[in-house]
């Protein structure tokens, strides 16, 4: 395989970028001869959906796509919009307000998170952590958790909820959510230049030297914990599992990150948010090419975000707005936030259509969940949620056409469904009652 | 401790070059846990009882508290000595008076304040003139009332009440101020009604909507903020305000407020709420003056349960101060909080009353400050139970 690194694709002036076709001599390998494998991207949306126009009439493969949709038509094929869907563990179970931050917690671990503003948050796994433990150790990264919004870890986010829920939406433990990275030049330059220049020997060394690094304060760190009160010892322990996390990944062998036609790095979007979420999914589009990591989840906004999206008309707040009282002039300015968001998940679905790969493109071996884990934001609901699985999963998934499942169907039958797609022998995930069929 | 590390350095630089030692070593130093956490042991784990924290951690938490920071070369050679604990007064002082201690101004006023949101704030441009140089001036004001008033020895109360604040010709004209020219925040007589947190422009658009004023947020905001008294959270069900208006005549958002307030369940925690942030309706959502509200005429008039009533941000000012323990006490708790890095637990409400009775009725804001570093919880620790 030729040695062409990232300066080749990269010379000129700082930014500027060839356009160059994705040449099967780069790829890896692996996967000009194999199937490629399956990658996993989880989409999480605040605040609930106008259902009227977001949840087609008819069911099956013959549906009109609902004026939030729309721009999904190019993809029609690789849609199944999925009614029906519930997530018990979001409803309150008599701990009161706090939804907004309890759905966060609960969209991919479907547990109920226990309601505290203090240190002894729990709440359960997250699906694509689940996964990131089984196909993780094959890709450089486990998995790749991406947001916009800042995440605090501590505090009183949401009527007694930690803001560790709302902020988080992967969780690797019931008491540790996986934080997310939200600028993308950062996590572009950190996933994609890192070890820029260096040949293969001085990598090596590099990671040498990191490893002995780590070894340096493991053994600190365990020398600290025998003279730790208990509550402290856990916090430490959790230090340690994240520097053991980091010496795994070291042990593994070097990915080139110079595969793939290259993209603009990020311009680090101050200000545009659908600058800023494009630069995301670029970003997942290029972390799952490139084979970097398999598993991946992207929070639009933290859960109850106010945000103003006043670049669309609508200057109120976001979570103020969800709170509509029927009116149908907030329903309206609602449903314009929604389509935004499904304007950027279309502009996803076609960079992943746009790379070819095996006998497809890098949609046919992808699935995308895109969703809220409230359906109204006046109700507060969580049955019947609005979610989308965009991607065809290899051919695990049909694709085109609009499901809907018995009431109560938990969301965690499609998890469940998912994981076991992925090869993970799993029986049950969350509350699922058994992995959902028909897709 | 330090061995370790310089071995790594060592080991590196034999495999490489010195430079790389050295930044292995610093490496390992950055993502150290005594870097990274403030490491407090507890000689017996499993005793839940107190006991002093050490010399040198006693620093450590004392740097942290005044200058978010590690201690310098004074603080650690008084602990080598053993000396920290007898001369905490005198250090103290030195910390308040160093330049450093201006981060403890910015991070607690920040965060008891909730101006940490400012960053976030959005007000609707077609409505609120706003731009960055306003967001800034309003944070910067805030900040040097609260330097200011500790500096210069004065009373807490008078974060309340100040006759002086601080501009720049940017939030001057933003406060109708003639006079002030250029990027330079500077101390002005305060225009009628803005002496005081209560008229700080970037209080009041933290407590507001992006495109209206929150008298709900604001009352929530003086009652957990300068009161430590946080209404409950709503109950079940009881999230949604319903703002459907009367299309026949359109309503002052204090009319609707009203009908909602009908409701006895909502009135329970509301009818302590608003009245406060009625007070303050004469500040518009980005905190500038105003005489009415849409066309509207204003109303700012409050009524509290228990018959009290007052007008406007003035009225709401003098009921405050016939409340000063409580707002000295809840300051008092709030630096207790910020200076621990912990939350409140049941053992500090008597302590924070004894410091507040030691200090008598109108204790000074600095001497607030230097309170908490001789309490109990600050001087001491115990092993923390195991979590369930």
């Amino acid at each position: 395989m030729s040695e062409l690194t990232r300066r080749t694709f990269l010379r000129g002036a700082a930014g500027a970028t060839l356009g160059l076709p994705l040449l099967e001599s780069l790829l890896p390998a692996a996967r000009a001869s194999e199937r490629p494998p399956l990658r996993l991207l989880f989409v999480f949306l605040p605040n609930g959906v106008h259902m009227p126009a977001w949840t087609p009439e008819r069911v099956g493969g013959d549906f009109a796509l609902p004026p939030t949709l729309e721009p999904l038509a190019p993809y029609r094929r690789q849609l199944t919009v999925l009614s029906g869907l519930t997530l018990d563990g979001a409803r309150d179970h008599g701990d009161g307000p706090g939804d907004h931050a309890r759905a966060g917690g609960a969209f991919l671990t479907g547990a109920h998170p226990r309601k505290t503003d203090g240190a002894d948050i729990h709440n359960g796994v997250s699906v694509d952590q689940v996964l990131a433990q089984a196909i993780g150790p094959a890709t450089p990264l486990p998995s790749l958790e991406l947001g916009c919004d800042p995440s605090a870890q501590g505090g009183n986010c949401d009527s007694g909820y930690s803001c560790a829920y709302s902020s988080n939406i992967a969780w690797s433990s019931p008491t540790t959510p996986v934080a997310k990275e939200i600028d993308p030049r950062a996590v572009f330059e950190r996933l994609f230049l890192d070890g820029e220049g260096l040949t293969p020997d001085q990598r090596a060394r590099r990671d040498r030297q990191r490893a002995s690094v780590l070894d340096v304060v493991l053994e600190d760190a365990k020398r600290v914990r025998g003279r730790l009160g208990q509550g402290d010892r856990r916090k430490l322990e959790e230090y340690m599992d994240a520097v053991r996390a980091l010496e795994k990944r070291l042990g593994k062998p070097q990915r080139r990150r110079s595969e793939g036609p290259p993209v603009a790095p990020p311009t680090g979007a101050a200000g545009d948010y659908g600058e800023h979420i494009r630069r995301m999914y670029d970003i997942v589009r290029l972390a799952f090419q490139t084979d970097t990591t398999r598993v991946a989840t992207f929070m639009t906004a933290n859960a109850g975000s106010n945000r103003s999206y006043r670049f669309l008309g609508v200057p109120e707040g976001h979570h103020d707005l969800s709170h509509h009282g029927r009116d149908p002039e907030r329903q309206a300015k609602l449903q314009r936030i929604n389509r935004f968001q499904v304007e950027q998940l279309a502009y996803l679905l076609g960079q992943l259509a746009a790379v070819e790969e095996g006998r497809g493109t890098l949609l046919d071996h992808t699935l995308v969940v895109f969703g809220s884990a409230i359906r109204d934001g006046d109700a507060h609901d969580h049955h019947d949620l609005p979610v989308l699985l965009c991607g065809r999963g290899g051919g695990s998934v049909q694709g085109g056409r609009h499901l809907r499942f018995a009431q109560e169907t938990p969301l965690c039958n499609l998890y469940l469904a998912l994981l076991q797609r992925a090869g993970v022998r799993a029986t049950s995930f969350g509350d699922s009652r058994g992995a959902l069929e028909g897709l | 401790e330090v061995e370790a590390y310089a071995l790594l350095a060592r080991d590196v630089a034999a495999d490489g070059t010195f430079e790389q030692g050295l930044r292995a070593g610093l490496q390992a130093a950055l993502v150290s846990p005594h870097f990274l956490y403030k490491v407090e042991v507890d000689p017996d784990p499993a005793s839940p009882s107190p006991h002093p924290v050490t010399e040198h951690e006693l620093a450590v938490r004392l740097a942290y508290y005044l200058w978010s920071g590690p201690p310098d070369e004074r603080l650690r050679a008084l602990a080598d000595a053993g000396r920290l604990r007898a001369g905490l007064a005198g250090e103290v002082d030195r910390l308040l008076d160093d330049p450093r201690a201006a981060r403890f101004v910015e991070q607690f006023v920040g965060q008891w304040l909730q101006l940490r949101r400012l960053a976030d704030a959005s007000p609707d441009p077609d409505r609120f003139p706003w731009d960055e140089g306003l967001r800034e001036a309003m944070r910067l004001e805030s900040e040097l009332l609260f330097e200011a008033v500790l500096r210069e020895g004065r009373g807490a109360l008078d974060l309340l009440d100040a006759p002086f604040t601080f501009v720049d010709e940017r939030l001057a004209r933003h406060y109708g101020l003639d006079g002030v020219a250029g990027p330079r925040l500077r101390r002005v007589a305060a225009p009628p009604g803005r002496g005081g947190l209560l008229g700080h422009a970037g209080v009041l658009t933290v407590t507001s909507n992006p495109t209206r004023t929150s008298p709900v947020k604001r009352g929530k905001w003086v009652l957990e903020v300068l009161l430590d008294d946080p209404p409950p959270p709503p109950l079940p069900g009881m999230d949604s305000l319903d703002e459907a208006h009367d299309a026949a005549r359109p309503l002052t958002l204090r009319e609707r407020l009203e009908r909602h307030r009908q409701d006895p369940a909502c009135a329970r925690c509301h009818l302590r709420m608003d009245p406060l942030g009625f007070g303050l309706e004469r500040f518009d959502a980005v905190g500038a003056w105003r005489e009415q509200d849409e066309g509207l005429p204003i109303d700012d008039t409050g009524a509290l349960p228990g018959g009290l009533t007052f007008e406007g941000v003035d009225g709401l000012r003098g009921y405050l101060r016939g409340r000063s323990r409580d707002l000295a006490r809840a300051l008092a708790k709030k630096l207790m909080v910020y200076g621990l890095g912990r939350g409140p637990v049941a053992a500090d409400e008597g302590a924070l009353d004894a410091l507040l009775d030691a200090l008598g009725p109108d204790p000074g804001l600095a001497d607030l400050v230097v309170g908490v570093t001789r309490l109990d919880a600050f001087q001491k620790r115990r092993a923390a139970k195991g979590g369930r």
